[in-house]
């Protein structure tokens, strides 16, 4: 399975083949943003063809005390989301890294990939080992 | 580390809501930003994700101007209430969970209420998972964790917009009763005099936050130009008001 890169903004987002403009990333949110939202109750999934820039809100996650915006880890197209998602947002905590994923995206610059943060590096900016 | 505060006076919804989406601009770093306000006539604010068409179902709600808030939570009548905002960077340690920043402007008021000499409490964790699309409609009549109840009535209820930079988080305290219950003034049986209730809570979050209290005296709105226009307009624009 291919690595995961994380937004500063607790995005995931993952490329199963070499990174080229053109391929598709699946897109999630990481389990310290969805431990720290807590009882999440709806979720806004971006539209099919909708167009993005890297850190462009792409959707909207509501918890019982917040609402936040989702960000889009580097730009392109969204070519899927996960409809399924909304209706059981319970599958954000419990897989957030498979069947928790939001939208795949296919990507406009694979050199953006390069300003995210590896595993390690994420998880050291939010003070875990 | 400043704790910038203002009482403003009373105006419409969508200019509320400007001015607590951009209570954060131009913040010092570290800083805390808060200010109160009341509405200058009664006014239905909807969470960011609820069914404009639903609060006819609710008697005495259909005929009120409504403003769609960018936070999550129940609706609420305005017009007996006090509001209140609350700005944080992202970076400041109550900005990092949703429920630090809860707790912090919470806390203050229940130590404000008691200094009155009401008993109030805080919802405690543990209740009812809340289910998607099947809570009451008015925040009022929701109970969350940290939530503020007098005698069993809910008197203040908060929600938050969390940014990138930032996290605003607004919330209203009831002072008289309304559609759904008492508030502070009605189990006081006097009225209670606002520039001092928010001088005291103010107090109250600084001393949490080991911050030193000041007078905001930035400009509201207006000096904002564009950012201030565009804002406005969004919460006037019945395309967000009527998004769901």
């Amino acid at each position: 399975m291919a690595a995961l890169k994380f937004a500063p903004s607790h995005e995931w987002i993952r490329i199963e083949e070499s990174p080229a403009a053109g391929s598709v990333a699946t897109i999630g949110i990481s389990s310290y943003a969805v431990e720290a939202l807590t009882d999440l109750v709806f979720m806004q999934l971006p539209q099919v063809g909708r167009r993005v820039k890297a850190g462009e809100s792409f959707g909207e996650i509501e918890s019982v005390k917040a609402v936040s915006d989702l960000y889009a880890p580097v730009g392109g197209e969204i070519v899927e989301v996960n409809t399924a998602l909304p209706g059981s947002l319970d599958t954000l905590a419990s897989d957030p890294y498979g069947k928790g994923w939001v939208a795949k995206l296919r990507i406009d610059d694979p050199k953006e990939l390069d300003k995210l943060l590896d595993q390690a590096a994420y998880d050291a900016s939010v003070g875990r080992k | 580390m400043i704790l910038l505060h203002r009482l403003d006076p009373a105006a419409d919804g969508p200019t509320n809501m400007a001015a607590d989406e951009l209570l954060a601009e131009g913040l010092p770093a570290g800083g805390i930003a808060m200010r109160f306000y009341g509405w200058s006539e009664p006014t239905l604010s909807l969470g960011a994700f609820q069914r404009f068409d639903e609060r006819r179902e609710v008697p005495g709600l259909a005929t009120l101007p409504v403003v769609r808030r960018p936070s999550g939570g129940g609706a609420i009548l305005h017009g007996t209430d006090l509001t209140y905002a609350v700005a944080v960077c992202r970076s400041h340690p109550w900005g990092e969970t949703a429920q630090r920043l809860y707790d912090a402007v919470h806390g203050a008021a229940v130590e404000l209420l008691r200094g009155l000499s009401l008993a109030p409490r805080l919802v405690e964790a543990g209740g009812p998972t809340p289910v998607a699309g099947r809570e009451p409609y008015l925040c009022f009549d929701r109970r969350s964790p940290g939530d503020v109840v007098v005698e069993g009535d809910k008197v203040l209820g908060s929600a938050q917009r969390r940014h990138r930079a930032a996290v605003v988080q607004h919330g209203s305290l009831l002072l008289r009763r309304a559609a759904h219950g008492a508030g502070i003034e009605d189990f006081l049986g006097r009225g209670v005099d606002l520039p001092s209730l928010c001088r005291d809570w103010v107090a109250g979050v600084a001393a949490a936050a080991g911050a030193d209290p000041r007078p905001d005296m930035r400009p509201a709105g207006e000096a904002s130009g564009e950012a201030w226009r565009a804002a406005v307009g969004r919460y006037r624009d019945d395309g967000w008001t009527r998004r769901r």
